[in-house]
């Protein structure tokens, strides 16, 4: 999974470092230059996976749409602080959640309990049979019901996970992120982030167990 | 170093990551019951995040992105506003060129200097009186 490469259980040394690409390189010179072309191919490029990552940690659209923006708007500002150590993507993503983590604590310090988009996420690749071949149909009504209930339960039962878990369950398993990656987001050991993991992994499943039960019991 | 109970953690991780759920830990007939559900749900956990779906950033969004950075940047970046054409010198060189150039319509402007000084004009002279008496004058 992700770019590592194992060799008996043990990830590639080798593989451990990502270079910055030479196009990354000159977006990031032009961006450094307060370009508006390339902060615009910026947003293109990154856009949907900060979105995606805010969405997943507040279940809010609009929240999560307010912090993305705000995700832009502050590495537009503070882009010359930007030094180069990681990918511009690791660098957003850091900017995401820390922000994620700030409104989270905002919220609970008001004992604030914001309306969750469980039902009204953004429409999905499946309901508009993006990513279907010409020959499948697109995928009934009731299918279509089916999976958007399904999602909101794993939705409901991630909000249920403590935030610190959630973000590496965003990080890792939706977002497909190497462990690299995570610990310069993180700030953590890579030993720590894996045993976060571990615990994270089982706590979604008891919570989305307990979702189950609850609808039986109902 | 992790302790055991986290080693144990980053091993099954590890694992995990590995495999498609299909197969068994090579370990898994020295676990416990705790341990095998705690590998059980740890799989099943990742599985279900794999049933989300992707999702995209609403069709508005770098409009509006654009529009914060207008406004926290006073105007500056991603202005409405027509570019201006940039001058083709410098404004200094501007200042100079006009200064200059009203100079020179300045002394444009001025009369030509005369050759005689009609500033001073002398005043006329004053008639002498004549100092011969009238009868001393006839023969």
């Amino acid at each position: 999974m992700g770019n590592s490469t194992y060799i008996n259980g043990v990830q590639c040394a080798r593989t451990r470092r990502r270079r910055i690409s030479v196009d990354e390189k000159r977006l990031v010179i032009r961006l450094k230059s307060q370009e508006e072309a390339a902060f615009t191919q910026l947003m293109r490029l990154h856009k949907d996976r900060v979105f995606s990552v805010c969405l997943r940690m507040l279940a809010n659209t609009a929240e999560a749409e307010d912090i993305a923006q705000e995700v832009f708007v502050r590495a537009f500002m503070s882009i010359r602080s930007f030094r180069e150590e990681a990918q511009l993507s690791t660098w957003l993503y850091r900017i995401a959640v820390n922000l994620c983590k700030n409104r989270l604590k905002y919220h609970s310090r008001r004992h604030y309990r914001a309306h969750r988009d469980f039902e009204g996420l953004p429409d999905s690749a499946s309901n508009q049979g993006v990513g279907k071949t010409s020959g499948e149909s697109s995928p009934r009504p009731d299918e279509i019901l089916e999976g958007t209930q399904a999602e909101a339960r794993v939705q409901r039962a991630l909000m249920d996970v403590d935030p610190d878990y959630r973000n590496l369950l965003i990080l890792r398993d939706i977002q497909g992120l190497t462990y690299l990656d995570i610990m310069k987001i993180t700030g953590l050991a890579e030993g720590t982030v894996k045993s976060r993991l571990h615990r994270a992994r089982g706590a979604l499943r008891r919570a989305y167990d307990a979702q189950e039960e609850m609808k039986f019991n109902a | 170093m992790p302790d055991g109970q986290d080693k144990r953690a980053v091993d099954l991780t590890d694992w995990i990551d590995q495999t498609d759920g299909s197969g068994r830990h090579p370990l898994s007939d020295s676990f416990d019951s705790h341990e095998k559900k705690d590998l059980e749900d740890a799989l099943q956990g990742r599985n279900l995040l794999k049933t989300l779906e992707a999702v995209s950033a609403p069709p508005h969004f770098e409009r509006r992105v654009k529009f914060k950075v207008r406004r926290r940047s006073a105007g500056r970046y991603f202005s409405h506003h027509p570019t201006v054409q940039p001058f083709v010198v410098s404004i200094d060189a501007f200042i100079v060129l006009a200064v200059a150039i009203m100079a020179a319509c300045w002394f444009l402007i001025q009369e030509p200097p005369r050759s005689d000084n009609t500033f001073f004009v002398d005043p006329p002279n004053p008639e002498i009186p004549s100092t011969i008496s009238p009868v001393e004058s006839s023969p």
